[in-house]
């Protein structure tokens, strides 16, 4: 039925079967749809959020699908300015994941923030001593990049790539791309940074707070690096689920082990300041709020094997496995990597977010706890949900992976 | 905000970060436009796609007529 409108050259399942893969995400999109229809018909009241937990789940999905989404300008910058010529067959997928954890991080927001029809404030009304007003001007000016880099996939489609006018216009915008792609890294670079920035400088949470670099604390710079390194990351587990569900070769090898080399490399360097940082923050700023390290560990379920976990098992383990040439060759270990440094940077935020609020400050504070209500999941797996779908049609319609009809003959 | 808006200030501060989105807003702006503008131009320069079917000839000296 929609056969017109898929690429030439390459096989793809029926219509049918689409429709049923499409599903469950469809559902997921209905759960979500009622949730923020919940949540701004009767306000925030449909979360567990309070004063305690201004920040809660959204947030910490948020942070995630940024740092994952990173792997797009990180790609771009070494595509189109460092010019690594071999990326130029992921690099269309890397855009599509960006655009889907941006978009949908913002969507998230939008409910987030309680009233939507007043989110302009932030703009007009800027708090310029603000890491979040700085954080939401970098992250809404990175969507516009990324929607521009999305139009010449979109216009490679079997039947816009016909118009005349739209081949010309997708053609020039790709001649430009390197604009575009330098804009968006430092874009990215700022936010990102800013995002680690935010929770360094709560000085009146020492589980959080940072000694730093003039007015950016260590936690800034970790957030980038950490993003650069797991981004990549994510975009191989994407591709390399692609080709499992596809049962095909998209990208050929040459490109996937340059971005996993990188990523080793990356994720090694942030696992050495990592624990600098941590050491540093044992020794320093933690002796001096009068606490000691085992202090944060005493209540609730957040103990050191949160720690361990981060540093060790989902830190230096997969950095490891990249950095072995004859490892990271290996499919299993190189999708066992990539999942293991993608949860790390998950654990990370969620530990940045979630535990910094938890944990008491005061000595007559209590330890707060906290669980999502569904509305809060609902909205959270719309994003996933939409995730899927936006991902699935780009590959069903679009010449995602340029290398497919070479690696994939029709016979 | 702008530095019409009533919350400016004529500082180091305000002039570096709102300088730099309107930097970046306009690396965008421009950008597109300039593909806009290209695309513009390239179109009567580039060829018509093959499938087009050929003018046919005496068309072509109406003007003449």
């Amino acid at each position: 039925m929609d056969s017109p409108l898929l690429p030439e050259g390459v096989k793809r399942c029926s219509t049918k079967a689409f429709f049923l893969w499409t599903l469950p995400w469809l559902g997921l999109l209905a759960w979500g749809a009622l949730s923020a229809f919940l949540c701004l018909w009767k306000g925030l009241n449909q979360t567990n959020m309070s004063n305690v937990f201004a920040f809660a789940l959204w947030i910490v999905f948020d942070l995630a699908v940024i740092a994952l989404g990173a792997g797009a300008f990180f790609t771009g910058f070494l595509t189109y300015i460092i010019g690594k010529k071999e990326l130029k067959n992921i690099i269309n997928a890397a855009v599509i994941i960006g655009f889907i954890c941006y978009s949908g991080a913002m969507a998230m927001l939008g409910i987030d923030i309680g009233q939507p029809i007043r989110g302009w404030f932030i703009f007009w009304h800027a708090n310029i001593h603000s890491m979040l007003v700085e954080v939401s001007f970098c992250i809404t000016c990175y969507l516009m990049v990324l929607a521009i880099e999305f139009v010449p996939i979109i216009l490679e489609n079997r039947q816009l790539n016909k118009v005349r006018e739209l081949h010309i216009f997708g053609h020039n915008l790709h001649e430009t791309m390197a604009v575009f792609a330098a804009t968006g890294t430092f874009l990215s670079f700022f936010h990102q940074g800013s995002l680690g920035g935010m929770f360094g400088v709560l000085y009146g949470r020492p589980f959080a707070a940072r000694d730093g670099f003039y007015i950016w604390p260590w936690t800034f710079f970790l957030f980038v690096l950490s993003a650069i390194a797991a981004g990549p990351c994510f975009t191989i587990l994407c591709t390399k689920l692609t080709e499992k569900l596809s049962r095909k070769k998209l990208v050929p090898d040459n490109a996937i082990q340059l971005l996993a080399k990188i990523s080793a490399i990356l994720l090694s360097l942030y696992m050495v300041l990592k624990i600098a940082d941590t050491l540093g923050w044992m020794y320093g700023v933690v002796p001096r709020a009068g606490l000691k390290f085992m202090d944060f560990f005493q209540e609730g379920p957040y103990g050191v094997w949160m720690v361990v976990c981060e540093i060790i098992i989902f830190g230096i383990a997969p950095a490891l496995i990249l950095l072995i040439p004859k490892a990271r060759q290996h499919e299993g270990w190189l999708i066992t990597a990539c999942l293991m440094a993608c949860t790390g940077i998950v654990l990370n935020r969620f530990v940045f977010i979630v535990v910094t609020l938890a944990i008491p400050v005061m000595p007559f504070d209590r330890f707060w706890g906290y669980l999502p209500t569904w509305q809060e999941w609902g909205i959270a797996f719309a994003v996933i949900g939409y995730g899927i779908l936006l991902f699935s049609a780009a590959y069903r319609y679009l010449p995602l992976f340029p290398k497919e009809r070479e690696l994939n003959p029709i016979t | 905000m702008t530095p019409f808006s009533f919350e400016w200030q004529w500082n180091i501060e305000y002039l570096i970060f709102m300088g730099l989105l309107y930097i970046a807003l306009t690396v965008i702006g421009c950008g597109l436009v300039y593909v806009l503008v290209k695309t513009w131009l390239d179109l009567p320069t580039t060829e018509k796609p093959p499938d087009t079917p050929p003018e046919i000839s005496y068309r072509s000296r109406y003007s003449d007529y």
